[in-house]
């Protein structure tokens, strides 16, 4: 039986709003965090578009941010650390935390019908373990030879190589010999690496820093794998639950068992760059130039495969909940049930079973045996069966619907629509000659960028909007709303579809200026009409914020159930108190059933009434 | 409402179809393919694009009509239906046999590329047979450039041993590959410090080099477009061919984007040859050259 | 409970957002241009960084790590070397000696060497390819190959330079290593030649890339911004030095010019007394190359004779011998790290790797031993007349065949490489 209320005296303000550990708290606590991160991401992926238009142009205005010694443009290791640290932000600081954090956190007791978490302190912790990692990345772009530069992937050995080198070397005088003092890391004045300047402190502090990101992530999922177990209202079967909440579970269980993957390479990593193992680093040393690295013994090729281990369910962690949201959203403002529910919980479960087989991928072209490509190949295609199943279910889903065109329905759309062409563009990297071509390509960039903005990150708005009411009390903005939708979905699609373009033409990725290439000539305008597209991208997100913080504080008043959805949380008011609900709610039917006979055309969860469909 | 909507989804999705159609005549296709088995990895893009482009004007196509047959109805309610077995038996089939066949329909292509005899580092035929190769190369990666070698006499004895220790005789160049008409050139790909990538875009070729490895990398270019001429010591393009580049695709630092080389194929082995004598005396030169253009290792040619 | 009504959205205020949109856009856009050249603002700024005098003459078996170039070269004057600080020298001969270089050189986006229409100069700029269009041209060039590295003076300090070693070319010393010419008076100056060499070929072994796919005419264009910025920096550096010397003494500026007849002794005066000097160096030097002696022919018995006593001269500390080996300890294998005159550490190659940074003709070798690399202290070999040609030439080939051992006599292999043919060599420096 679960505990509608444990606090049993009035908590003060720190332990309220700061150290909570009320699951809502937390979870609108992580929606702001990212959202400052969001704008941090969103800056620098605007400077790597602007480098790309104009390489070799005076930066307008921003040019003279640079010192001067740099010649009004950027260098091209401060680029490698734009790219780097855009996308390590965007993943592990914004899309990340906003869907397992935020929705995860402010949802899930609240739809399956519970006063709180399984675990609220260690729920609190979740969040607060993310601030050492706030601050360690953002402190990253200031130390000496600046934030990572290797990418968000971090492949050694660019990553992770130490010179043999120091200031403290032994010194000889004039006519003596120079004694030979073995090379101690311990002893090195410096963390740099000869191999890019932001491989030192810089690569350091990344790692540090996502560490502590996994550890956060890991206390999350253990308190949502138990919460959804154990804690669900009675009458809540399995199959009975909201698709966001499975989502949620799925994408769960992903993290717990990925996670560990990511820790431990990073620790390897970390303990090449501190202590001088060799876990990344090949028999034979390294040159750069004159410094001469020390023998190895360990396989560059390793990192590779226990990062994409975990990145590649890491990229359906970024997917799933987005998807159960949109199912939500789509069937509310369908007024239609979900068509298929359990053939969506069986993709959604195909899609993370199978997206821990297929990560080789990443690594067609990467030396790896090729026969073990032909295996991954064959589980990377079969992945797109899933995915091509939630499509169509939610297509069926709008066939026969009548369908409400408000803000969070079009963003719902969108992800669909935007989905079909992310995934559609993966199925030509699964085809490994195909990849041979397309890898590393912007080919890739598009798919990434396609799947993550134009499909998560319409979820989430989508979520945020139609979770806003019970959030916070108000409604959003709907003009707005629909202001914002339209100048994202326009100025996305121009900004990212030609990137395929690009792609095709071998446009390479993570290049800081690719006019000097004979090939790609006749391909720089569309770098520069991207460019533009993206500046108009970036400002309208403006909108967005505005109207996030103009409805906190002048919103149209929100009562229980303004959509007329059925799951439980709208059984809470808006916003729910301490506890959620004023009684443990119970659960007579599954989620969807809109297009009902009766005063209203749906049937909430928790209504008693005769009939029940599943 | 349902109008306008439709209408930006479906111009969207049309602009996108769009700019599909309009990209190889706007010269933002795919590089000219001149490698044997730069056919089939086309081919293989084609068949996807096909699918791929089917279903995305089924899926939009879908998704659009909805918008505006399902949108804004003036009817009491939609139709209550939580799904048909039929519907997602046939949702599931058809894609699984599609992928299935994509699946498939690949796999003689990346075994003509990359499955190779670890004895010879040649390319084995589907049917098992050993091809020989006509000239061996060494590709050094390094932060930030190609360094290339390529033995007198094309092929190199005891290769393995040639690509760790070269000879006094080879031909360095940098940023360049040069090999003739349907010569089976076998690269040793090696890098001395950071993982690179070795992209040939018209060879529709890429592969990493791994610090540690020697990767075995192996083309055969179907068409030339260099012409050597004795008397100016130069290269002429045989016909405006285009650039044929050579591209790092792998991050390896700061000047990532700088590691810009050419693919130089002559029309003959006897055009290569008479290039690499010429190239071999300008490096084993004991003479001040007198003429203003000094050239490289081999020649800083266009 | 019916769902929210769609509301009618309100299009005026749309169309106005919108409006505003594209306005910053447009705005913002227009700004960027796809002008390759220095911005307007942009000026060759006063050096800041220490002036190297003397370095110390210790040997360390270790560099300085990635980054720490500035430190480095601060931890000098600890151990025995002369450095001095520009930033103290007094206010009004800083910002005089600013004002003569920007006079005489111009700035970033207006490069120029000399004031125009000073006729004792023209014909030495003209012969020199450093009018101000070929300069210009250069600029723009080298802010978009060359300026990350080698730094918006020449300085070797871009944001790439501390963190790559051997560090970029400081060009300011108006030194080069791998040079061609024949000495003049007491000034080194390459040859033009030797600096497209090595833009063409760039310089294996360090992260100099080879610049052969911009064209001979963009690699023209680069030499002179190249020499443009060498001769300034130069002026700057002697200037500066000999100042900071010499107790701000500007009458002893002209000891450094025991030919000229000044009518004024100011800086300004100097600057472009120097330049001329300079000028007239750079000339003399394009004008003498080094031509190797000729080239005896040898069938395969002389050259294993040739080999032979190219060890004998590289390995010997006898009178006859060059005692290369003093230095190369262990044929380059054990050498140890030592400063060069720009106060960076460098050590003496290691030949067994067949890596040759100043090119690996045997012209190229032949030029390292004649000439010496003077900035890296390697002494030029001292040989005369008929001995030249069989010496230097059985050198060159001692030194080409030495990372091989199968083309090493039995003998010299069993003692470079010992019995067990210890050392394998490649493309990469060996680790050890």
């Amino acid at each position: 039986m679960s505990e509608l209320s444990h606090q049993h005296h009035s908590p003060g303000f720190l332990k309220k709003y700061i150290f909570s550990e009320d699951h809502k708290i937390i979870g609108i606590q992580f929606l702001f965090t990212g959202l400052v991160f969001f704008a941090i991401g969103g800056i620098l992926a605007m400077m790597v578009r602007l480098q790309l238009a104009w390489p070799d142009g005076n930066l307008p205005y921003i040019g003279k941010w640079f010192p001067q010694a740099w010649g009004g443009k950027m260098s091209p290791d401060f680029y490698s650390m734009l790219f780097t640290m855009h996308a390590s932000v965007m993943i592990f600081f914004v899309v990340i935390p906003w869907l397992t954090g935020a929705f995860g956190n402010f949802l899930i007791p609240l739809m399956i019908g519970a006063g709180d978490m399984a675990f609220p302190k260690l729920n609190m912790l979740s969040y607060w373990v993310l601030w050492p990692a706030f601050i360690i990345i953002c402190c990253s772009f200031f130390v000496d030879g600046g934030a990572a530069g290797s990418g968000w992937t971090a492949y050694p050995t660019l990553s992770n190589t130490n010179a043999e080198a120091g200031l403290d070397a032994p010194v000889a005088k004039e006519g003596e010999q120079a004694k030979k003092e073995p090379y101690s890391l311990f002893k090195d004045d410096s963390r740099n690496s000869p191999a890019a300047s932001g491989s030192g402190m810089g690569q350091i502090l990344w790692l540090v820093s996502l560490l502590f990101v996994g550890i956060g992530s890991m206390m999350g999922s253990v308190n949502y794998i138990t919460t959804i177990l154990n804690m669900r209202a009675p009458g809540m079967s399995l199959m009975r639950m909201p698709l966001t909440v499975w989502s949620l579970f799925i994408t769960a269980v992903l993290q717990a068992l990925a996670l560990p993957v990511l820790t431990v390479a990073l620790i390897l990593q970390l303990l090449d760059k501190l202590i001088a193992t060799n876990f990344f680093l090949p028999p034979g040393g390294m040159t750069f130039g004159n410094w001469q690295t020390t023998p190895g013994g360990g396989q560059p090729l390793l990192w590779q495969h226990l990062f994409w281990f975990y990145s590649h369910p890491a990229v359906y962690i970024m997917i799933l909940p987005a998807m159960g949201i949109v199912s939500e959203v789509l069937a509310t403002f369908s007024r239609k049930p979900l068509f298929g529910y359990k053939p969506m919980v069986f993709s959604m479960a195909g899609i993370a079973g199978l997206g821990f087989i297929v990560w080789g991928h990443h690594m067609f072209q990467s030396g790896m045996d090729p026969r073990l490509g032909t295996g991954f190949m064959l589980a990377t295609i079969m992945i797109a069966l899933p995915s091509a199943v939630k499509t169509f279910n939610w297509l069926a889903t709008l066939w026969g619907a009548n369908i409400q065109f408000t803000s969070a329905m079009l963003n719902a759309m969108a992800f669909v629509s935007m989905f079909v062409i992310g995934g559609l563009s993966g199925i030509f990297m699964a085809a490994t000659p195909v990849d041979v071509y397309f890898h590393d390509t912007y080919f890739i960039v598009a798919h990434i960028h396609y799947v993550l903005f134009m499909s998560s990150i319409f979820g989430i708005f989508a979520g945020f909007i139609y979770w806003f009411p019970k959030m916070f009390g108000k409604l959003m903005n709907e003009p707005l709303g629909k202001l914002h939708f339209l100048l994202t979905f326009v100025f996305g699609n121009l900004t990212f579809f030609p990137m395929h373009i690009l792609g095709i033409g071998g446009h390479p990725r993570r290049y800081y200026d690719p006019t000097i290439y004979q090939y790609l000539e006749n391909l720089q305008p569309l770098n520069q009409f991207m460019t533009i597209c993206a500046l108009m991208l970036g400002l309208s997100q403006l909108i967005f914020v505005f109207n996030f913080f103009f409805s906190l504080a002048f919103g149209k008043k929100a009562d229980k159930n303004p959509w007329g959805a059925n799951s439980l949380e709208w059984e809470a008011p808006s916003p729910p108190p301490h506890g959620n609900f004023e009684s443990i709610p119970k659960v007579y039917r599954g989620p969807y059933e809109y297009a009902v006979d009766g005063p209203t055309d749906n049937l909430p969860q928790a209504t008693p009434m005769g009939a029940t469909h599943s | 409402m349902k109008i306008f909507w439709s209408l930006v989804f479906a111009v969207i999705n049309i602009g996108a179809l769009g700019i599909f159609i309009a990209a190889p005549y706007m010269g933002w296709w795919l590089p000219k393919n001149v490698s044997s088995f730069g056919g089939d990895v086309d081919r293989l893009f084609y068949i996807i694009l096909a699918v791929t482009g089917f279903f995305f004007v089924l899926t939009q196509g879908i998704l659009v009509y909805s918008m505006i047959r399902f949108g804004d109805r003036k009817v009491e309610k939609a139709s209550y239906i939580h799904g048909h077995l039929g519907m997602e038996a046939l949702w599931t089939a058809v894609p699984c046999l599609i992928l299935m066949y994509l699946g498939f329909v690949q796999v003689p292509a990346w075994a003509k590329m990359k499955y190779i005899d670890l004895e010879t580092w040649f390319p084995v035929r589907f049917s098992g047979k050993n091809i020989e190769h006509d000239l061996d190369m060494v590709v050094l990666a390094r932060q930030w450039e190609w360094r290339i070698r390529t033995p007198q006499g094309s092929r190199a004895a005891n290769a393995a041993q040639w690509a760790e220790t070269g000879n006094l005789n080879d031909l360095h160049l940098t940023n360049e590959i040069h090999a003739w008409k349907d010569a089976r050139v076998r690269i040793h790909l090696k890098t001395q410090d950071v993982i690179h990538s070795l992209f040939l875009p018209n060879l529709r070729l890429k592969q990493d080099a791994l610090p540690g490895k020697t990767m075995p990398v192996w083309f055969q270019a179907i068409e030339a477009n260099v012409k050597y001429n004795p008397a100016t010591g130069q290269l002429e393009e045989l016909t405006p061919n285009g650039a044929w580049e050579i591209a790092c695709t792998e991050l390896c630092g700061g000047s990532h984007y700088r590691m810009r080389g050419k693919l130089y194929i002559h029309e003959s082995k006897q055009d290569y040859d008479r290039w690499f004598a010429d190239a071999m005396k300008l490096q084993r030169s004991h003479e001040l050259n007198k003429q203003a253009n000094i050239a490289a290792s081999t020649g800083g040619r266009q | 409970m019916t769902p929210l009504a769609t509301t009618q959205t309100r299009t005026f205020a749309n169309w106005a957002i919108f409006a505003l949109l594209l306005g910053c856009t447009t705005w913002l856009g227009s700004g960027c241009s796809s002008n390759d050249a220095y911005p307007d603002d942009v000026v060759y700024p006063f050096r800041s960084d220490l002036i190297v005098d003397e370095v110390p003459k210790q040997t360390q078996d270790r560099l300085p790590g990635p980054g720490q170039l500035d430190k480095s070269i601060a931890r000098i004057k600890d151990l025995g070397g002369k450095t001095f600080d520009p930033r103290e020298l007094p206010e009004n001969l800083r910002t005089e000696l600013d004002k003569e270089l920007v006079e005489a050189f111009g700035t970033p986006n207006q490069p120029r060497v000399g004031k125009s229409n000073s006729p004792d100069i023209d014909p030495m700029v003209k012969a020199l390819k450093l009018e101000p269009e070929s300069l210009l041209a250069g600029s723009k060039l080298y802010r978009r190959n060359c300026l990350h590295c080698h730094g918006l003076t020449g300085d070797g300090r871009g944001p790439t330079g501390p963190w790559v070693n051997p560090h970029p070319r400081d060009f300011r010393q108006g030194k080069f290593k791998f040079i061609s010419s024949n000495p003049t008076g007491n000034k080194v100056k390459p040859r033009r030649e030797d600096i497209l060499r090595s833009l063409k070929q760039g310089v294996e072994g360090t992260s100099m890339p080879s610049f052969a796919l911009l064209g001979q005419d963009a690699l023209e264009n680069l030499a002179s911004y190249i020499l443009h910025l060498s001769i300034r920096g130069e002026v700057e550096f002697e200037t500066a030095r000999t100042l900071l010397k010499k107790k701000n003494s500007v009458t002893e500026l002209f000891e450094l010019l025991p030919d000229a007849e000044p009518e004024k002794e100011t800086i300004g005066v100097f600057v472009k007394l120097y330049t001329a000097d300079l000028l007239k160096a750079y000339q003399r030097s394009d004008q003498k190359p080094i031509e190797p002696a000729p080239y005896p022919t040898y069938n395969d018995k002389d050259m294993a004779e040739s080999i032979k006593r190219g060890f004998h001269l590289f390995s010997s500390t006898a009178p006859d011998a060059f005692g290369c080996v003093a230095c190369h300890q262990d044929f380059g294998r054990q050498s140890l790290y030592q400063y060069d005159e720009w106060g960076t550490l460098v050590r003496p190659a290691n030949l067994t790797n067949a890596v040759y940074r100043g090119g690996r003709r045997p012209i190229d070798i032949y030029w390292r031993l004649k000439r010496g690399i003077p900035p890296s202290k390697m002494p030029a070999v001292t040989v005369t007349g008929d001995d030249e040609a069989k010496k230097l030439w059985d050198l060159v080939h001692f030194i080409e065949a030495l990372p091989f051992p199968s083309m090493l006599p039995d003998d010299v292999r069993a003692k470079v490489y010992g019995q067990a043919q210890r050392g394998v060599a490649s493309l990469a420096p060996t680790t050890k």
